[in-house]
């Protein structure tokens, strides 16, 4: 069976989009490390740069994001990102469907391990 | 605040370049990564993988969303380019050339002219499906490859099969002139369209 990480990164490919959304839901803006700060505050860690910035790319070409680059002060440029009416309306559907999901997920593993 | 390693730089481009990115989009990418590595003092590698897997990450992401033409859009969009090309300077040496206040076609002309387009496009597009179909892929090989020579020998083709000298169409002087020059500047925007879609912008 794989290992710890790899497990763990096989989860985060089908809940991360989501939980960008919901990540900028919560604050209305921010850029790619913050997000990847965030992330791994909120218990997703092992997220790399590489894995998130082109999902936010993605996200941005498909509509849900809105992209736009800002001078740092002294420091380098910041790409923000924010929802879209568009990302706004597919975490409110999606969002419910994905938590309707993991709670139907958990209680099956937890009857398992109990069993 | 750390600056990206320059050779990380430089084989990211090249392998993005390779992968058939546009400008615009390599641009994009080295600042997002310049700008991480800046802030975070990490290794691009460590962060981002190698250019090698950055760039296929990056391409996977393209491909399944927009961004990247295809081979057969860029194809076609060539294409393009070079019909308006060949039929404006038809038109504009035919109308130089031209004794009296008529530039005149032939039927051999406009059919071969015709015949080489149409045939050219079949053989681009079918060589493309040749290379991409799941299935057949042989079978458009053949196809392509035969209307790419049928292209080719439309010209001399029609000028044996076809009336040379009677004139099949005649056109004003300046209206052949008109539509020449409107048909070449149409080529060189398509190209110069084509060279800012492919060139690197840091979009800071």
């Amino acid at each position: 069976m794989a290992d710890v990480t790899s497990r763990r990164t096989q989860w985060l490919r089908g809940v991360l989009d989501l939980a960008v959304l919901a990540l900028l839901a919560e604050t209305g803006e921010d850029y790619g490390y913050a997000l990847l700060q965030r992330l791994d505050r909120a218990g997703m860690p092992d997220m790399k740069a590489g894995t998130l910035y082109p999902l936010l790319n993605r996200l941005t070409t498909d509509g849900l994001l809105q992209a736009e680059w800002r001078a740092g002060e002294g420091g380098p440029g910041r790409k923000f990102f924010r929802l879209t009416d568009e990302g706004r309306a597919a975490l409110a559907t999606q969002g419910p469907e994905w938590a309707a999901f993991a709670k139907t997920a958990i209680s099956v593993i937890e009857r398992g391990v109990k069993g | 605040m750390t600056a990206l390693d320059r050779k990380y730089r430089e084989e990211l481009t090249l392998a993005l370049r390779l992968r058939d990115i546009s400008g615009v989009r390599v641009g994009e990418v080295l600042a997002e990564v310049e700008a991480h590595v800046a802030e975070t003092g990490e290794d691009p590698t460590t962060a981002f993988g190698t250019p090698k897997e950055y760039a296929a990450t990056i391409a996977e992401q393209l491909d399944t969303r927009s961004g990247k033409p295809s081979p057969l859009h860029q194809a076609v969009g060539g294409l393009a380019t070079g019909a308006l090309g060949y039929v404006g300077l038809t038109l504009l040496w035919r109308a130089l050339r031209a004794d009296g206040p008529a530039a005149s076609f032939t039927t051999a002309d406009t059919v071969g002219g015709i015949a080489f387009l149409a045939l050219m496009t079949a053989g681009i597009s079918l060589s493309f499906r040749a290379a991409t179909a799941p299935t057949n892929g042989k079978v458009y090989g053949v196809l392509g490859g035969c209307a790419l020579v049928a292209s080719l020998a439309s010209f001399p083709l029609s000028e044996v099969l076809l009336d040379d000298q009677a004139s099949l169409v005649e056109v004003s002087r300046w209206v052949a002139v008109g539509l020449g020059v409107a048909a070449v500047a149409g080529s060189l925007l398509l190209v110069v369209g084509a060279i800012r879609h492919g060139r690197v912008v840091d979009p800071r």
